[in-house]
């Protein structure tokens, strides 16, 4: 299924806007990638992440692939002290449940707002800006 | 005293009604006859007219209907089948979709193989299937 004929463009400003908001919420990056993920799913994701380059550290990715109904989220090093992996099945299972109903870019956005709740933090300045 | 009052109104109750039933439905059959009495003076509305046409029939019986069916069934899906649609389950073809990922020129720097990029240490995440 080619982009266009899966999201319009109301869907996609929507995530962008949410993916914006848990940023800045959160202070950390996010990052989505709806497409394929290869044979082994959590080791293509792994390997995205770190292509995202030296943000990764600080980065979240949420990575679906909708032909295999397989969805990742890989956090760096630094985003997993605020954005544990409990907060991120949580968040997996809020996109999910939207996904089952057939709403992938709902789905998106529901995990953004749960991911971007669960790794808030006060903004303490000598450990964000070493 | 009141133990008598109550006796006779469950008497009137379960006695009453039943019997009243059973006296109008013995005295139905003879209404036409007893409205026979009074034939010289035919009430209003008692003559029904000319019969419906066929095409008078069918009209208002099958056509209308059938105009409402098809006038909510358009309500429904026009709203509703607006858009693209994701449909689980099927590949997806054509390139991946990022929302935030890496810039372009990075993209194609690794290109289709990510073999070459190392996962970062210490990531973490969570993972669903559905």
């Amino acid at each position: 299924m080619p982009t266009g004929e899966v999201f319009t463009q109301h869907q996609l400003d929507d995530v962008e806007r949410a993916r914006k908001a848990a940023e800045s919420d959160t202070g950390l990056s996010f990052a989505v990638y709806v497409g394929n993920l290869g044979g082994d799913t959590r080791d293509y994701a792994v390997r995205l992440h770190a292509a995202l380059g030296e943000d990764a550290s600080r980065s979240v990715l949420i990575a679906v692939d909708p032909g295999l109904r397989q969805l990742e989220i890989v956090t760096g090093p630094q985003a997993r002290r605020y954005l544990d992996d409990r907060g991120a099945a949580l968040g997996a299972f809020s996109m999910t449940s939207s996904f089952g109903t057939g709403d992938l870019a709902g789905g998106i956005v529901a995990g953004l707002v749960t991911l971007g709740e669960h790794g808030r933090h006060p903004a303490v300045l000598h450990q964000d800006e070493p | 005293m009141t133990s008598v009052r109550r006796l006779a109104r469950a008497a009137a109750v379960f006695i009453g009604i039943p019997a009243a039933s059973l006296v109008a439905f013995l005295v139905q059959p003879a209404l036409p006859a007893l409205a026979a009495v009074g034939a010289d003076h035919p009430d209003i509305g008692e003559n029904a007219g000319p019969g419906l046409t066929v095409i008078q029939t069918v009209s208002l019986f099958v056509l209308i209907p059938l105009g409402v069916v098809g006038l909510v069934y358009l309500l429904v899906f026009s709203f509703s089948a607006r858009g693209p649609r994701y449909r689980a389950g099927v590949a997806w073809q054509g390139p991946p979709r990022w929302w935030g990922g890496p810039s372009p020129n990075r993209l194609e720097t690794f290109g289709s193989s990510l073999e070459s990029v190392e996962p970062i240490e210490g990531a973490g995440g969570a993972r669903a299937h559905w």
